[in-house]
């Protein structure tokens, strides 16, 4: 059974904590003055100039995502190096709870940096092009999406890991579900076994569409953004066994 | 109902892939602790102190065996309830300001804010951090780290308060407030167990005390009746010479000390021999003073014995092991 006000009050601490984190505010407000520098394109682009924002747009949002959603690696360490992990845990809390708290925390983080980039970029969008550019949502959710996935791999690899493999096998799924395409297509051993159990980047990269002006249903998008959720349920399943078998020493 | 009970609690890890090595860190512990005591833990570096605690409270799992605290088994975390915990050398939330902290613990305790702001301004003040209530813990001292720890421990008035090594890192001020709130928590009928190295203030402090020694209970009970007497000292105002040629075999001295005759024994054994010794000779004995073990020496002899018993070199007469160095048990 989950209890919601203990997962609340440790995704609030979660929060807080990596809200308190210089480099964050370093990163964003670089990503805004790329953003706010974005119209120079214009005399760069040669009449691509719309492919080109949204590319760079949606660039932004998953470095922004990705490593917003990497902190949850070196959070959840850093809570067991301190021993915070060693003093809540002792007290009728959860682990389940504490992960799951853990996750929302960050998740939560990285849905208000992408929402603000996001924000950003539309308004950049706007003086460009005249008009919403309500498609470029499109991007940012699925961008979203991808990056909920970033942080469970995140929560799943810190549940028995130390935070610098945690986050370089974090990212090296990222890529390697970016790869998904390539692994689908070697025919058998390691490469069928990867692509059976990583989860699918590509489905969520609606970038290229959109800045050609292809146009992409809602209904696609959301399907995308569904298996992106569904798939990081699995991993937080996986996350909390790990988790509730570890030796915390 | 024991507030701590252990059966056949054991942790058994086993390191490296390729050619596994086990490595026995808890070998079937059997421990009682009653409510109301206060139980020294005891042992040296790397004698399971820290995981029997750490199992005790559900952060490592037993390879086998179970335990019980306040009745509840330890894998239930309700039994978390009534428990307060002061982890060794803990950091805690460093971003966060003292009353945070401790807020955030009342949180867990699922205690409403207006009980978890009052309980919040006792455990300052009990802690002597009154004024504190905005600093970040990050700006904490050692030993202002250990307060606030032991206060996160004490915020859900627990009936059982379970600290690893909570006199680390405090000054004689610190330690004498440490005891002095320990003993405070005692009166008012609650159960401390608490490990430590600092023997001497374990002697002053605990009713009972166990002892481990890689992996193993090597002694546990009251204080008063692990350790024994030591030797024996009787005065006597007069003391013939025939009495005193009797008398000489059996002690380990004999020695005139203003105006009296003091006579030394090795221990209680030969105490009644010589007393009918002196009646006899029409000596009156005057003091009888008994030479008390301390627990440090009661404990250097324990661990001596038991490690020669298992074929380890004794602590101390060995060169130091080399930092990170792993104690193998030879499991055969």
């Amino acid at each position: 059974m989950i209890d919601t006000a203990d997962m609340l009050t440790i995704c609030r601490t979660t929060y807080t904590r990596v809200l308190r984190t210089k480099s964050l505010y370093l990163l964003l407000a670089s990503v805004l003055c790329l953003v706010g520098a974005a119209h120079l394109y214009t005399d760069l682009t040669c009449g691509r100039q719309k492919e080109l924002m949204y590319d760079s747009g949606a660039a932004l949002i998953t470095l922004v995502g990705l490593l917003s959603g990497l902190m949850v690696t070196f959070d959840i360490a850093r809570d067991l190096r301190e021993k915070v992990a060693l003093v809540l845990l002792s007290k009728p809390l959860g682990r389940a709870h504490y992960l799951l708290g853990k996750f929302f925390g960050v998740a939560y983080l990285v849905t208000i940096n992408i929402a603000l980039v996001t924000v950003g970029i539309m308004a950049i969008l706007h003086w460009e092009f005249g008009g919403w550019k309500w498609d470029f949502l499109q991007v940012a959710l699925s961008t979203w999406g991808s990056m909920i996935m970033v942080t469970a791999l995140g929560v799943l690899f810190a549940s028995f890991l130390t935070e610098l493999p945690a986050a370089l096998l974090t990212l090296v799924v990222f890529v390697l579900g970016h790869s998904w395409e390539f692994l689908a297509r070697t025919g058998a051993g390691i490469g069928k076994i990867l692509f059976c159990v990583l989860p699918n980047f590509c489905l969520l990269d609606f970038k290229s569409e959109l800045g050609n002006t292809i146009g992409v249903s809602w209904g696609v998008v959301l399907m995308a953004v569904v298996y992106a959720l569904v798939y990081s349920i699995a991993l937080l399943s996986l996350s909390t066994i790990l988790f509730s078998k570890r030796d915390l020493a | 109902m024991n507030a701590v009970e252990t059966q056949d609690l054991t942790k058994e890890y086993v390191t490296g892939w390729r050619k596994p090595v086990r490595l026995m860190a808890l070998e079937g512990l059997g421990l009682e602790v009653k409510p109301g005591l206060i139980f020294g833990f005891l042992g040296p570096n790397g004698a399971g102190k820290s995981t029997t605690i750490k199992m005790l409270l559900g952060l490592i799992t037993p390879t086998r065996g179970e335990g019980f605290l306040m009745g509840k088994p330890i894998y239930d975390k309700t039994a978390r309830e009534r428990v307060g915990f002061l982890p060794e050398d803990p950091s805690f939330c460093a971003y966060l300001s003292s009353s945070e902290f401790l807020d955030l613990c009342g949180k867990v305790f699922h205690m409403d804010k207006a009980t978890r702001r009052k309980r919040t301004a006792e455990m300052l003040a009990l802690v002597g951090l009154t004024g504190k209530e905005k600093t970040r813990i990050s700006e904490f001292s050692r030993g202002m780290l250990q307060r606030i720890g032991l206060a996160q421990a004490l915020m859900n008035n627990p009936d059982l308060v379970v600290l690893d090594e909570p006199l680390n890192g405090l000054d004689p001020y610190g330690r004498k407030e440490l005891k002095n709130i320990l003993h405070r928590l005692k009166r008012e009928g609650k159960t401390v167990f608490f490990s430590s190295h600092i023997l001497s203030d374990v002697q002053e402090m605990c009713d009972e005390v166990g002892i481990l020694n890689r992996g193993r209970m090597i002694a546990c009970g009251p204080v008063k009746d692990l350790v024994q007497a030591q030797s024996v000292k009787l005065q006597v105002a007069t003391l013939s010479m025939d009495v005193m040629q009797k008398i000489e075999p059996l002690a380990k001295a004999i020695t005139r000390e203003h105006n009296r005759w003091s006579i030394e024994l090795e221990d209680t054994s030969k105490q009644a021999q010589v007393t009918d010794l002196l009646r006899e000779g029409g000596a009156a004995t005057v003091e009888v003073a008994r030479g008390m073990e301390t627990l440090e020496e009661f404990f250097f002899r324990q661990i001596a014995r038991n490690s020669r018993e298992r074929g380890f070199p004794v602590p101390g007469d060995e060169p130091a092991e080399k930092p990170g160095e792993k104690i193998v048990e030879n499991k055969g």
